[in-house]
């Protein structure tokens, strides 16, 4: 058993390297992600600017805005290799459980890439007072797992449709409105809004868990023919 | 394969090892009465035969008899809707994952990442198959076919025939027991076209080869075959 999940997670590790590489000269995804997420923070900031809401309002802000920017990217890693016909030649060299934990690592990295760079800037432009900076990126860290695994997997499925983009928005908002909804709650303890940071950051840990449980189990179907 | 601290090559690059070991495997495939269909539409239908090592199926049929069709099932791409295939190497079943690595495939549907260089695509597919890192074996393969000074350009600004040629390249670079073909003439010139058949005989020491094509005049004479869509 340790020495399939270790071959798995090699050939996974391929998968996202393979990703990255091809991203790092193309520019494509971490260019239209960044984009996304800066344009919409510039008409946050001018919209609404820094006095003009409450920390509740500003942790809902900034999940609106990390959801739609993971939602404007995260959906490529799958539709480019159906369009560029490279699916077939991936699925001869590894099945779609490999398949699926590289292109979800691969994911996770340029979420986390372009959120190294958007956070810190909503920090500056909109000025929520964060009281618990420890409880903030444990928030983000939990969400994005569970963001990039309902991505990930609808990315697949929505991969060989006509209509993508409406689908995958479609498919996912209602699946992670849950997600949506613990991540604010954790925003809003980690801004001093309520007390408690621990149910939150709990049932986001609970909603990865049965998030990756069931791209998991779905996968393989949904990758094969 | 080192001999005085240096590699040992043989023509085409392949790995001295491996062809004494492909020599003496004993590789077979089976289908029995495969079937597919795409919705109300039969493509494949009760299609069986049973294939030995150092034999070359050829699979003729009109346009949309199923060449392809019967090609991606026997690789494993498309589910057959009835019947079973079976591929055996050295009396051991191949199930699904392990027939990833006993397979190669040339197909007008597979692509390669245009990102990345010949030599990369070559080192991705080796590292996935859990090879050792050879960088001057992945460089003699693309040699064998051709590509040896575009080794290290990213393979989206390859013609259309240099591309056709990293398939082959990427198809038999670990000297699989079945190599499919799909129109592998398709796109190059008569350099390319020996590089097929050369490729195609070195299978034949040891392996299967099943080459779909609408031209029959291509195919070498000794053969068996498979008539589709009659």
């Amino acid at each position: 058993m340790g020495r399939v999940s270790r071959g798995l997670l090699s050939r996974a590790l391929e998968v996202a390297r393979k990703d990255w590489r091809s991203e790092r000269r193309a520019q494509s995804g971490l260019a239209s992600i960044g984009l996304f997420a800066l344009v919409t923070l510039a008409v946050l900031s001018f919209s609404v600017g820094p006095f003009g809401a409450g920390a509740d309002l500003q942790a809902a802000l900034l999940w609106v805005l990390l959801l739609f920017t993971g939602l404007s990217g995260l959906a490529r890693v799958y539709i480019r290799e159906v369009d560029s016909h490279t699916a077939a030649h991936l699925k001869l060299l590894a099945g779609p459980l490999e398949v699926l934990v590289g292109k979800s690592l691969f994911n996770l990295w340029l979420l986390v890439l372009v959120e190294l760079f958007v956070v810190p800037l909503y920090l500056v432009l909109m000025a929520p007072r964060v009281r618990d900076f420890r409880v903030l990126l444990a928030t983000l860290a939990l969400a994005d797992v569970g963001l990039v695994a309902v991505s990930t997997l609808l990315a697949a499925v929505v991969a060989q449709a006509r209509t993508r983009g409406a689908l995958f928005s479609g498919l996912a908002i209602p699946i992670l409105i849950p997600l949506l909804l613990a991540a604010i709650g954790g925003t809003k303890a980690a801004l001093g809004v309520t007390p408690d940071a621990r149910t939150h950051l709990v049932m986001l840990a609970s909603l990865d868990a049965v998030l990756l449980g069931v791209s998991v189990f779905l996968i393989e179907p949904v990758w094969n023919e | 394969m080192r001999e005085n601290g240096a590699p040992v090559r043989l023509f085409g690059g392949l790995h001295p090892g491996l062809l004494y070991c492909r020599a003496m495997a004993a590789v077979r495939l089976e289908a029995r009465e495969l079937a597919r269909t795409y919705g109300r539409r039969t493509v494949l239908k009760g299609v069986s035969f049973s294939a030995q090592a150092g034999q070359l199926w050829a699979v003729l049929g009109p346009n949309g008899s199923g060449k392809s069709t019967l090609l991606k099932v026997l690789a494993g791409l498309l589910r057959p809707s009835k019947g079973a295939t079976e591929l055996e190497v050295d009396g051991r079943r191949m199930p699904g994952p392990e027939r990833r690595v006993a397979l190669g495939l040339v197909s007008p549907e597979i692509s390669t990442y245009e990102e990345l260089t010949g030599l990369e695509n070559l080192d991705f597919a080796a590292r996935m198959r859990g090879e050792p890192r050879e960088p001057e074996r992945l460089q003699a393969a693309l040699e064998a076919v051709g590509l040896g000074r575009a080794a290290h350009v990213p393979s989206g600004s390859y013609s259309s025939g240099m591309k056709q040629r990293l398939k082959l390249a990427l198809a038999v670079q670990h000297r699989p027991a079945l190599l499919l073909l799909d129109e592998p003439m398709a796109l190059l010139d008569e350099e390319g076209r020996a590089c097929v058949r050369q490729m195609v005989e070195r299978q034949l020491v040891g392996g299967i080869v099943m080459w779909a094509t609408n031209d029959p005049s291509e195919l070498p004479r000794e053969r068996h075959e498979i008539h589709l869509g009659a």
